[in-house]
């Protein structure tokens, strides 16, 4: 009787043969105790990382959201070469007229520039995401603290503490005009606290 | 325009490079010595009209005294980006031997305009460090002195609580305990606090009932309270104290719970309070804050009760009191207040590693 090879074991431990071949590998296993001995070393692995999975979390260094900008910016660049290499040699055909193409240059300029001279709301940026769960205000100051870290910003400039390893679960507010956060490391273990204050 | 502005992020890359962007300062005569320190991963984007500097460094620090270390605080600040405010990173819960290297991670963004043509200087300064035997170094500017003393009594205390469960329950009580702490963490009800200073009197206020809960070997016992409510807004106009020790209080902090219209209560934060007390003597607080409180849901809290607990008494002798590990053990309270750091550390360590590493770590001095 020919024995199972290793993918027939590994997919026999899982259960994910088919009807027939279940059944063939069954009475196989009945009678050979090397091949019995294989499945059962299989389901103990995949035993082993069903347990250790729940428990991996990627190094903290691992910006997913980065990774995709990354991702789309090489797709768009991809197509753009793609379009200026299909274009090349050809003459385009003009749609509008040049006094219509210098005004909505001009308009997108304007646009542009004012975007960049206004700006998205500096404040918006450094506290932005997570609704704060706490904060201290004093004057032009404001303090915050969510899930992110503890931050202190005033008139555009501000600085912002962030939690190195996991997102914080505990604040607190010091009616003195405090926020503070603990998290723990998960590369070192250490228990950090951040706080920010009100001079 | 642009070329001011890669001009500036070219800056900011090349201060990063050079390091001068951090500055370590420790008091020369510090037993605590700066190994190596600079900026890690950091980087500089441009956000419309400002600057984000993200920066992640790992100050490597060295233990030279001939103590173990159990807490450090460091001093965060900038005049470029963080003028009138401060900010300290502390770790609690070391055990640092003499002549042993030890990182501290800081963990920075900064928001600066692009006006300016020089990168913001970040000043990282010692402010304590604590020892074994609870004695103390540094400038204490932060108020690290009570802060680091408080947090490694009541690491000791939590450490004995749950040697004792172990001793008393084996593995498997500790492991009973440990999910309760983590159900309790997860479950917690959580407020959204807005507080501000300096707040100008409150309309349509009501009275509200206030109280502090009764607390064994209590060395200084809150008397008298007064505070108001408008809605979900609430300011604590007058809190009374007495000191029932023989020593002189120099501060204490107060924990805050309120309670709704519908009987839930909530932890609303600490009220730490600089409170010069002779000994059997009293003192008043008037803070001059009004809190604002939502739902994690951002739903108004409509303040019904407030009621205060004493979660630290410093005296001026240095000594530092904080409440026996039973008083958190009602099952009231200990669905409300947080754990002290110790026990978020060592639930950690029991999600993270198991019971067998728990077990291990309290087996630690």
């Amino acid at each position: 009787m020919r024995h199972l090879n290793d993918s027939e074991a590994a997919l026999a431990s899982s259960g994910d043969l088919s009807f027939v071949a279940r059944m063939r590998s069954r009475a196989h296993c009945a009678v050979c105790s090397s091949c019995r001995m294989r499945v059962e070393v299989f389901r103990q692995d995949a035993e082993r990382v069903r347990k250790i999975v729940p428990d991996f979390e990627l190094p903290r260094s691992m910006d997913w959201g980065e990774i995709e900008r990354e991702m789309f910016a090489n797709v768009r660049l991809g197509l753009d070469v793609s379009e200026i290499r299909t274009d090349f040699g050809k003459v385009p055909e003009r749609a509008i007229s040049w006094a219509g193409a210098v005004s909505i240059a001009t308009l997108t300029a304007i646009v542009i520039t004012g975007w960049f001279l206004a700006g998205p709301r500096t404040q918006q940026y450094l506290l932005h995401a997570p609704r704060a769960v706490a904060q201290v205000k004093s004057g032009a100051m404001i303090l915050r603290g969510d899930e992110n870290g503890v931050g202190l910003e005033s008139r555009g400039v501000g600085m912002i503490l962030r939690n190195a390893a996991s997102p914080s679960s505990r604040f607190e507010v010091g009616l003195e005009g405090s926020v503070r956060s603990s998290v723990v490391d998960q590369d070192s273990g250490q228990v950090t606290v951040s706080q920010i204050y009100v001079e | 325009m642009w070329n001011s502005k890669f001009a500036f992020a070219a800056l900011c890359a090349a201060g990063l490079a050079a390091q001068d962007g951090l500055r370590v300062n420790f008091p020369a005569d510090a037993p605590i010595a700066v190994v190596s320190s600079g900026w890690g991963e950091s980087r500089a984007l441009a956000r419309g009209g400002a600057f984000v500097v993200d920066v992640r460094t790992s100050l490597k620090l060295k233990n030279n005294s001939r103590l173990r270390l159990r807490g450090i605080s460091l001093q965060v600040s900038s005049q470029e980006v963080a003028a009138g405010g401060k900010a300290s990173v502390s770790v609690p819960s070391l055990d640092v031997l003499p002549g042993q290297e030890f990182p501290v991670k800081i963990d920075l963004r900064l928001l600066q305009p692009n006006s300016g043509v020089n990168a913001a200087v970040v000043q990282v300064q010692l402010d304590g460090v604590l020892f074994e035997d609870l004695s103390f170094f540094g400038p204490n500017r932060l108020g690290s002195r009570r802060q680091l003393t408080a947090w490694e009594l009541e690491a000791r205390r939590d450490r004995q609580h749950f040697r004792q469960i172990l001793a008393k329950s084996g593995e498997e009580g500790l492991r009973r305990t440990m999910l309760d702490v983590l159900a309790c963490d997860n479950t917690r009800p959580k407020l959204d606090v807005r507080l501000a200073r300096a707040a100008a009197a409150l309309q349509n206020t009501r009275n509200i009932e206030t109280a502090f809960l009764a607390q064994p070997d209590l060395p200084v016992e809150g008397v008298r309270a007064v505070a108001v409510a408008s809605g979900n807004q609430l300011q604590i106009l007058e809190l009374a104290f007495e000191n029932r020790d023989k020593r002189e209080v120099r501060s204490i902090e107060l924990g805050l719970l309120v309670r709704d219209q519908e009987g839930r209560e909530f932890s609303a934060g600490a009220l730490p309070a600089a409170l010069l007390m002779k000994p059997k003597g009293s003192a008043t607080v008037q803070p001059s804050a009004s809190l604002q409180l939502n739902r994690a849901q951002g739903l108004p809290l409509r303040v019904e009760s407030l009621s205060g607990f004493v979660q630290q008494v410093e005296f001026t002798n240095g000594d530092v009191w904080v409440p026996p590990s039973a008083f958190r053990d009602e099952a009231r309270l200990s669905k409300l207040i947080p754990g002290s750091l110790e026990e978020q550390r060592l639930s950690e360590i029991y999600r993270r590693r198991g019971i067998t590493a728990l077990v291990e770590e309290l087996g630690k001095q």
